[in-house]
């Protein structure tokens, strides 16, 4: 095959389905097949650096294209940009990055050594133990299962762990509900958990170097005939073909595995799984997705967006300063108010109204957004409590809204930029919120982009839209509250969320509204 | 015999519109739909019960203190 690499990326002389493994200074970065990867331009098939690399490409480096028997197919010492010294694709403590299937820069297993990873394998055991102790049957599953089959160990090109158990139930409800039973023992062990959707959730495993792992724990349950596995499978299946389970060896431990674990992998991985393949992406079928996405997602949407604004937000504070919206509030609310910040990001205001004499909670979703805060608020004892609040689970909501509404004294909420970033359930939810809250007599100030000249923005950031103050208005009296005021204005470069695509200024409505008590 | 005609024709009438199948693709999409708004009703109440089921109990033995105890360990217990 003619194949040459130059500072745009690879260029093939005709695209086939073979993987490639694209090495720099001997290490591998990352693997693609030229099929589904290039592009045509200017008559020759190019397959350009993926994004997230592009920000590491400053230097030199060797780098070397080979195949899958490991035959170099390329080899060329390249300089990218103006940059002095190698290039180095690391993270911030310096440990290696690979792109992934997806395309995201990750630290996969292969950079780590078997005592690095033992804190990984340690939770997988504790996961399986405390699930077998429930009655349930569990397994490593998708790539955990996949590694161990081959060769009993994780898989080097992959970055997470997985475990799956088979429910008792067959109803999607009691399934669920199963599933944050499950949460709630695996958190009193002292876990940490992300929950994904209402059948599956994340560990994050610590390994010996620091490194954050994902141990995922999906639910599976037996459905007319198929076997239903979250997150991604929905599959014909006999339940002998699960149970009574086997075993399986993985990093040197005995674990329990599928009756017939070929039938699991070749549901996810076709008939081939046994062929190590680095550029494998399942694509679930559409309709499957649907399914799965309607019996037990839509509390996360937005979500990675969110985390990907804040990804390095833990590190460094935010200007400290309080926007409008907030000093609104501190004018025109009785001093020592209780303050609710919904949607708090960053956390500044939150800080800014509890140093004035309030006692603030800041919820957000994101918890990397108010990390930085949290921690400072801690040591200087400020009297704010920065926390997660999910408006999209309703869990989140009632447990909230019961705390919120024992607090001594007036309250009030401060809702800005939240409305009109979050979905149709969480802005019900929201409202929900509010009437625990408030119900008993207080304010909310509000403030969400608007199109005042009835033409919508777009906007730089898509977490972000205009909303109709209409439809604010009229949840607002569906929650049992009134409109006191409500104002257009001019956002400079500080009050806005964001930036518009075509440099027009973007507008708020800033809208007080009281629940009567 | 014009009111068996009637019915005949009535008949045949809704046949027809049984089998168009623009009306059968609308009438499909429709149910879809509705199917969807069915189903996503499953976290919801799996939400619902959970929340019950979790702190009802306090409440009905009218223990104040238990009820906000387990009311902070549920909250806390939620994960992100």
């Amino acid at each position: 095959m003619s194949l040459s690499v130059d500072e745009q990326g690879i260029v093939l002389g005709r695209p086939d389905d073979e993987i490639l493994d694209v090495l720099f200074d001997g290490r591998r970065i990352w693997s693609f097949r030229g099929a589904k990867v290039a592009e045509r331009v200017g008559g020759a098939w190019r397959v350009p650096w993926p994004l997230d690399l592009r920000g590491f490409l400053r230097g030199s480096a060797l780098v070397t294209v080979r195949d899958t028997s490991g035959a170099v197919l390329a080899e060329t010492e390249l300089r990218f940009g103006d940059g002095e010294g190698r290039v180095s694709v690391v993270d911030p403590k310096g440990l290696p990055l690979v792109i992934d299937p997806g395309g995201r820069l990750v630290t996969t297993f292969d950079a780590s050594d078997a005592d690095q990873l033992r804190p990984l394998v340690d939770a997988i055991e504790l996961v399986l133990a405390k699930l077998t102790s429930l009655g349930l049957d569990a397994f490593p599953a998708y790539g955990t299962l996949l590694g161990g089959f081959r060769d009993g160990k994780l898989i080097g090109h992959d970055n997470d762990a997985d475990v799956g158990y088979l429910s008792r139930h067959t109803h999607p409800v009691d399934v669920i509900r199963e599933s944050f039973r499950i949460q709630r023992l695996l958190h009193r062990d002292g876990l940490e958990i992300t929950r994904y959707s209402g059948g599956a959730f994340k560990v994050t495993v610590r390994d010996s170097e620091g490194v954050p792992r994902g141990l995922d724990v999906f639910a599976g349950f037996l459905y007319h005939d198929h076997l239903v596995l979250l997150g991604e499978l929905f599959t014909p299946f006999e339940e002998a073909w699960l149970r009574p389970l086997g075993n399986v060896e993985l990093e040197g431990r005995r674990l329990p595995a599928p009756a017939d674990p070929d039938r699991l992998l070749t549901a996810k991985y076709g008939p081939s799984w046994r062929v190590p393949d680095p550029t494998f992406k399942f694509e679930t079928d559409q309709r499957i997705r649907h399914r799965l996405d309607v019996w037990f997602r839509g509390t996360r949407t937005h979500r990675n967006g969110w985390d990907r604004r804040y990804s390095t937000s833990r590190h460094r504070g935010p200007i400290r300063k309080p926007h409008e919206l907030a000093r609104m509030l501190h004018r025109a609310e009785p001093a020592g108010a209780a303050v609710v910040d919904v949607g708090c990001g960053r956390g500044q205001d939150a800080v800014w109204l509890a140093n004035r004499g309030h006692r603030v909670f800041g919820l957000d979703f994101a918890p990397n957004g108010f990390a930085h805060l949290r921690d400072r608020a801690e040591e200087e004892g400020w009297s704010v409590e920065l926390a997660e609040l999910n408006l999209q689970e309703l869990r989140h909501t009632f447990a909230w809204g019961a705390r919120l509404a024992r607090v001594e004294g007036p309250r009030a909420m401060l809702v800005r930029q939240l409305l009109n970033a979050t979905s149709e359930r969480g802005r019900e939810n929201l409202w929900r919120l509010a009437g625990m809250t408030l119900g008993d007599g207080g304010r909310m100030y509000a403030e969400f982009l608007v199109a005042p000249d009835g033409r919508r923005r777009s906007y730089a950031d898509p977490l972000v839209w205009d909303l109709d103050p209409d439809l604010v208005e009229s949840e607002a009296a569906a929650a049992g509250a009134r409109v006191l005021s409500a104002e257009t204005v001019e956002l400079d470069e500080y009050e806005r969320p964001c930036r518009t695509e075509d440099g027009t200024p973007p507008y708020s409505c800033r809208m007080v509204m009281e629940w009567a008590g | 015999m014009s009111e068996t005609q009637d019915r005949s024709d009535g008949l045949k009438s809704r046949l027809r519109r049984l089998a168009d199948p623009a009306d059968l693709r609308g009438r499909v999409a429709r149910l879809e739909a509705e199917v969807d708004e069915l189903q996503q009703l499953n976290l919801r109440l799996a939400e619902l019960t959970d929340v019950v089921q979790e702190l009802l109990l306090p409440l009905a033995r009218q223990d104040p203190d238990k009820a906000v105890e387990l009311l902070e360990r549920y909250r806390d217990e939620l994960g992100t």
